[in-house]
């Protein structure tokens, strides 16, 4: 059996102090030790959304509450949080959110709807998301609904959210939902109670005896193992406070916990990929980018790894540390063979470093997947160019979902360097390309239809070196 | 009035099977599955098992106290595999334990030794091996053989039609407690809590009075727990009785998905003849469904095929040729639709490939069928009404047909990355079982003395809105104020004999059920307002819970006369009982007047395709609708536009994948995809046939449940549209569903074919 760790965290309104197994994940902790059985189980692997949850971390004074699924979130994360489940939403009468799903018909077997609350009202709580449809639909993005079509669900998430624009705007957001009753009152006294764990209490009897593998978001680990992993006593990496991106002399450095909505959301971040908000969109869902993390995803090795893909193309450097020290690695070494890391088990990636593209260099990142969001890539590539002159003075090239590992295409990177951007060059490129990848038939695509979505994808790459529909069209032509 | 649940759900306090606070020292169970898909049986140990912590017991076929064998149609199916497996994830055993993830340790410890046996998923091997379910079975109208040469315009083809996975939110779930006396109550996920309870009966062995069903509701069923659901409350059930322990079972996603039917994949053959206008002059269709291991209810799923293999189209000879095939995957099943959709595709297809060769939209040829009052279906059933053809004007009409091909054909000129198309799809679906003894429904209304009303029928609540259209009609019938109703779950103990809740005719069935049963209370409780008020019981109403005479208000409110009626010893409950009349069908003829009536519509589907990355996205879906008059509103809209997602969703995203050796490798939600918020339309318009009451339905509507399902085939045909707008498709066989990946490679053949030997040589 594993070890018990013991946390003092706020379940809702309550204050708890519970010895609990790390690695028990909160919606079973909700169910089942509980009896909190509004948070459902769909799918027990992110993508449902019917299992999730707010949770509620302090940051200077006030707590920033993000949506995450409860099934992929260990319990020994907890100590010093806010967890809120949907009877922590419950008000005496409905909340708008709630009256809205109601009056919209945005409900018919029910099993999804508690999701789709939480969801839309962690939206709420974020005063950085857009108060319209844009809005409810990011807020949505990892909520699944089998019976109602959306339309009625939408409608019901539209009228919420721009009903309550004029009324929270310029507002601290938790008091005026509490004002609004779009949230219960007990929110207003949560940061204090945080703020009173934090500074008297420690989480107790954290075990250093690793009995499991290392855990950061835990977002394909609790999908993989979410079986065994209660059992053990993981090494939980997210305890830990993560730093904002910071630069020095041109170079971009992130902590490796960072997580992809804080990494898109990175104000260094915008700066240097500014698309990196449409990117981040294509990128699992909101609730899970909450939890997954930069270096869970290029330590997972996973072939289609999304991040690892764009990281590649910025050729991102690994700082990875050891009891003996710090070493750095290039990502594009990083892989051996199939899920096989050039890392000791022991060694963690603590940081992730890239050069701050320039102002002459372009950064782009596309994924196709069977549906656009909340999939996993069939095919990713990703690309930095610069060019001086109508020719290529740098090129770097990424694919994901072609070979056994994430994959930096240096012949076809190589080629680029010093020629001129025309769409022989490119033609040609494309070509080398194919020769550096064999793809496998699987459940996500044959191996032919691989090939063909790369090279389109790395075709697409080279859209916007040429500003000219006319050339576009004649780059695409040479596809067909 | 609204969904009945709406509040409780938005709260997540609405209750499911385990959602309920488990009962003192319930045990839980897992199930062990078959690792192949075919073979003997030759060693099973389950004593590791039983050494796991917790595990208290481990069941197997011979542990069955009753029949090991059951079905709806033949009783070919073991609860646990008896000696052979016929599919990977059949159940070998029932692991018993104190927790749940105790009894899935006990499931991993479990092992099998099995000698493998040929494994068979295609239909056409299947058949052309005999491996069949019932023989093939030729439905003819007129004769199509001396026609063909009379055609000016022929095509034919062949289609590879996937199945799709239920995805009802809620995995399969039961629970069973044993009582006193033998005597066992199971709280379970199941469309048919009458079969359910025989089932339990029968592998028992004990007499059905001895078995109580209960369902409060369902986290959605759409057909895959109308058989399928008995499996896993037999399994709890089973454990319930020999433990004498409160027993759960609850599958997990993953479990859940190999274990159980989807909807049939089907293999078609096509051939269609039409003269130089484009009317159509014979069909030939041949259907080779692949039925999975077991019959389930493959049987009547493949009769409906046949039934709407014309769909809404006048057709002079017809030719359907239909069977059943066995293979090693799990037993499909019933799915919104039944079989209906599988029927109406290949004709879809036909008319396709016919206006290619003929040079119109597709949908001229389509209104130019499309079958007119007196029609004749080639199973006898006359079309009675003009009303397909309304839902076909309204929706030409309504969404600007001609102007939206004008659009299209403007902006396919004038972009090459991007390409949209449009479809429409007319839908006439009969409603009715096709097994004429399962229409019959049942209601028990109470009245307590303090006025408030209880209603229990033989519908099942899986989001469809049964309860609230049960509310909703006893409001109607009494004259009162639906807070004063309650929806009672639905227990075999109320209600007997309950016909699953399917075929889009729960609320038909058990709405007229609960009329009746109203109309029997509100007879006793008139005749004793009729004596206070010295008058004839006709000339009294109820109208918003107050008693009238003759059009006028009285001094008699609803509770009071309840109260009168309760000393004056009139019955305040009463029991209903409805069967439609004038339904008949011979099954082996293929001959009858199988439907109560039919439920029309028209479909407007219009999409874009990204020509360079082979995706697409649906701009919107129209739909004009014969509802008949409506029950409640906001319930009928969202299972319109609920059922056209999935029909969506099946032909575009959904792809279920086997390996060759049967293994379901699209086996969680991480590979199937169902479609988000994101990729259905914003734009969806649903309009409803106005002044379109229907006689056949409680309070003048219509079944509603599967119809809309089949629009989602427009979306097919409009992708298909669009990149026939960039490259002329090529095939040698239709297969849907249109993937992103079907998509591109179709959008490229040369280079596709160049990558598929680049692949082969390496």
């Amino acid at each position: 059996m594993s070890q018990t760790t013991q946390i003092t965290f706020l379940l809702n309104h309550e204050l708890l102090i519970l010895d609990v197994a790390p690695a028990m994940v909160a919606l079973d902790f909700l169910r089942k030790l509980r009896q909190l059985t509004g948070s459902k189980e769909g799918c027990k692997e992110g993508d449902c959304g019917a299992c999730t949850v707010i949770v509620g971390e302090l940051q200077e004074e006030s707590i920033q509450y993000r949506p995450m699924t409860s099934c992929l979130l260990p319990m020994g994360e907890l100590h010093g949080k806010h967890l809120v489940s949907i009877e922590g939403l419950n008000l005496d009468k409905l909340s708008p959110v709630q009256s809205a799903m109601v009056d919209c018909g945005g409900t018919q077997c029910g099993y999804c709807t508690p999701g789709f609350v939480v969801a839309m009202t962690a939206g709420l709580m974020d005063p950085t998301i857009s108060m319209d449809s844009k809005g409810h639909d990011f807020a949505t993005s990892g909520n699944l609904c089998r019976c109602t079509g959306y339309r009625s669900i939408k409608n019901a998430g539209e009228q919420v959210f721009e009903n309550l624009r004029k009324k929270l705007e310029g507002k601290p957001r938790i008091e005026a939902l509490a004002d609004l009753n779009a949230i219960p009152h007990y929110f207003r006294a949560a940061a204090d109670q945080l703020a009173s764990i934090q500074s008297s209490t420690k989480p107790q009897n954290i075990s250093t005896e690793y009995t499991g593998p290392i855990v950061a978001g835990g977002t394909d680990l609790f999908v993989q193992k979410g079986e065994e992993l209660p059992d053990t006593n993981p090494r939980l990496l997210n305890r830990q406070k993560i730093e904002a991106a910071q630069e020095k002399d041109g170079v971009v450095r992130l902590d490796a916990g960072m997580t992809f909505e804080a990494f898109a959301r990175d104000p260094l971040i915008k700066e240097a990929i500014p698309n990196i908000s449409d990117f981040n969109d294509l990128m699992a869902s909101w609730p899970v980018r909450t939890r997954a993390t930069l270096a869970g995803n290029i330590c997972n090795a996973s072939p289609i790894a999304d991040m690892t893909c764009l990281l590649l193309a910025l050729e991102a450097e690994l700082a990875i540390s050891s009891r003996s020290g710090l070493r750095i690695v290039p990502l594009k070494k990083f892989y051996l063979r199939y899920k096989q890391l050039a890392k000791e088990p022991d060694e963690v990636v603590s940081e992730i470093r890239f050069a701050k593209p320039t102002e002459r260099e372009c950064v782009h990142w596309e994924k196709v997947s069977k549906r656009k969001i909340l999939d996993i890539a069939t095919v990713n590539a990703a690309s930095k160019f610069e060019v001086k002159n109508s020719f290529i003075a740098r090129a770097c090239l990424a694919v994901g979902g072609v070979a056994a590992t994430p994959l930096f295409l240096q012949k076809a990177s190589d080629f680029l360097s010093g020629k001129e951007l025309t769409v022989e060059t490119v033609s040609k490129c494309l070509e080398i390309a194919q020769s550096e990848f064999n793809p496998i038939s699987d459940v996500r695509g044959s191996a032919s239809y691989k090939r063909l979505l790369a090279r389109q994808l790395l075709a697409s790459q080279f859209t916007g070196l040429f500003p000219e529909k006319r050339d576009q069209e004649a780059l695409y032509a040479t596809l067909r | 009035m609204r969904h009945c649940d709406s509040e409780l759900h938005v709260m997540g306090r609405s209750e499911y099977v385990d959602d309920v606070t488990p009962p003192a020292g319930m045990q839980h169970a897992a199930v062990f599955g078959s690792p192949v898909a075919h073979g003997n049986i030759k060693t099973l140990d389950t004593a590791a098992a039983l050494l796991i912590e917790g595990v208290s017991a481990v069941f197997t076929f011979s542990d069955i106290p009753g029949e090991g064998y059951f079905g709806a149609i033949v009783q070919d199916e073991p609860l646990f595999a008896d000696e052979k497996v016929f599919f990977q994830g059949q159940a070998i055993a029932l692991v018993v334990a104190n927790s749940y993830e105790n009894a899935r340790k006990g499931v991993a410890a479990c092992s099998v030794e099995i000698e493998e046996l040929p494994v068979i998923t295609c239909p056409r091997e299947a058949f052309a091996k005999g491996e069949t379910h019932q023989e093939l079975r030729v439905f003819e109208k007129g004769n199509v053989d001396p026609i063909w040469e009379t055609c000016d315009t022929l095509v034919e083809g062949s289609i590879d039609l996937a199945g799709q996975e239920h995805l009802y939110l809620e995995t399969n779930r039961a629970r069973a407690v044993p009582c006193e006396d033998g005597q066992i109550k199971v709280y379970s996920s199941t469309q048919s809590p009458s079969a359910t309870q025989k089932t339990i009966a029968r592998i028992l062995g004990l007499p059905m009075n001895k078995v109580e069903v209960d369902v409060k509701r369902l986290g959605g069923g759409f057909g895959g727990k109308e058989d399928q659901a008995t499996h896993w409350a037999c399994m709890a059930s089973l454990a319930a009785y020999l433990l004498h322990k409160p027993t759960q079972l609850v599958l997990s996603r993953g479990d859940d998905m190999r274990m159980t039917g989807k909807r049939h994949p089907y293999k078609q053959d096509y051939k269609l003849g039409l003269d130089t206008d484009g009317r159509i002059l014979a069909y030939e269709v041949s259907h080779y469904q692949n039925s999975g291991a077991f019959m389930d209810l493959s049987n009547p799923v493949l009769e409906r095929t046949c039934l709407h293999s014309t769909n809404a189209y006048d057709i002079p000879n017809v030719r359907i040729r239909a069977v059943p095939c066995r293979t090693n995957l799990p037993s499909n099943t019933a799915f919104r639709g039944f079989g209906g959709p599988q029927g109406m595709f290949p004709l879809e297809v036909a008319i396709e490939k016919a206006s290619q060769k003929i040079g119109v939209p597709p949908y001229r040829i389509q209104e130019l069928n499309l079958a007119r009052r007196g029609y004749v279906f080639p199973y006898g059933q006359e079309l009675e009404d003009d009303r397909l053809h309304r839902t076909w004007e309204e929706a030409k009409d309504t969404f600007d047909l001609e102007q939206r091909q004008e659009h299209i054909e403007t902006f396919n000129s004038e972009n090459k990355i991007f390409k949209k198309g449009l479809a429409l799809m007319p839908v006439c679906f009969g409603i009715s079982f096709t097994k004429t003894f399962l229409n019959q429904g049942s209601s028990l209304v109470h009245i307590y003395t303090d006025g408030t009303i209880s209603v229990a029928t033989g519908g099942i609540e899986m989001g469809q809105g049964v309860s609230s259209n049960m509310i909703a009609i006893c409001c109607k019938v009494l004259g009162v104020s639906h807070r004063r109703i309650r929806c009672n779950s639905t227990n075999t103990s109320r209600i007997a004999n309950i016909s699953p809740s399917a075929a889009s005719a729960t609320s038909d069935l058990n709405g007229n059920a609960t009329i009746i049963a109203c109309q029997e209370i509100l007879a006793g409780m008139k005749r004793v307002a009729s004596e206070e008020m010295k008058c004839e019981a006709d000339e009294i109403t109820i109208v918003d819970e107050r008693v009238y005479l003759r059009g006028d208000s009285s001094v008699l409110d609803w509770d009071t006369l309840v109260l009168k009626s309760y000393f004056a010893r009139v019955p305040l409950m009463a029991h209903g009982f409805y069967a439609p009349p004038n339904i008949r069908f011979d099954p082996v003829a293929g001959w009858g007047r199988p439907f109560h009536y039919y439920t029309y519509g028209t479909c407007l589907i219009e999409v874009t395709v990204d020509c360079i990355r082979g995706t697409y996205t649906i701009n919107s879906s129209k739909v004009v609708h014969d509802l008949g008059r409506g029950i409640i509103p906001s319930v009928d809209l969202g299972q319109v536009e609920g059922g056209l997602a999935q029909g969506i969703g099946w032909v575009t995203l959904e792809e279920l994948a086997f390996s060759d050796d049967g293994k379901l490798l699209s086996n969680a939600l991480s590979s199937y995809k169902c479609p988000d918020g994101d990729f259905l339309p914003d734009d969806i318009q649903v309009k409803f046939l106005e002044n379109a009451d229907n006689p056949g339905g409680p309070l003048g509507s219509k079944a509603v449940g599967e119809p809309p399902f089949m629009y989602g085939i427009a979306a097919y045909f409009a992708i298909r549209r669009a990149i026939e707008a960039f490259t002329p498709i090529s095939e040698s066989e239709t297969r849907c569903p249109m993937t992103p990946e079907q998509t591109l490679l179709k959008l490229y053949p040369q280079a596709a074919d160049s990558f598929a030997a680049f692949s082969t040589d390496k």
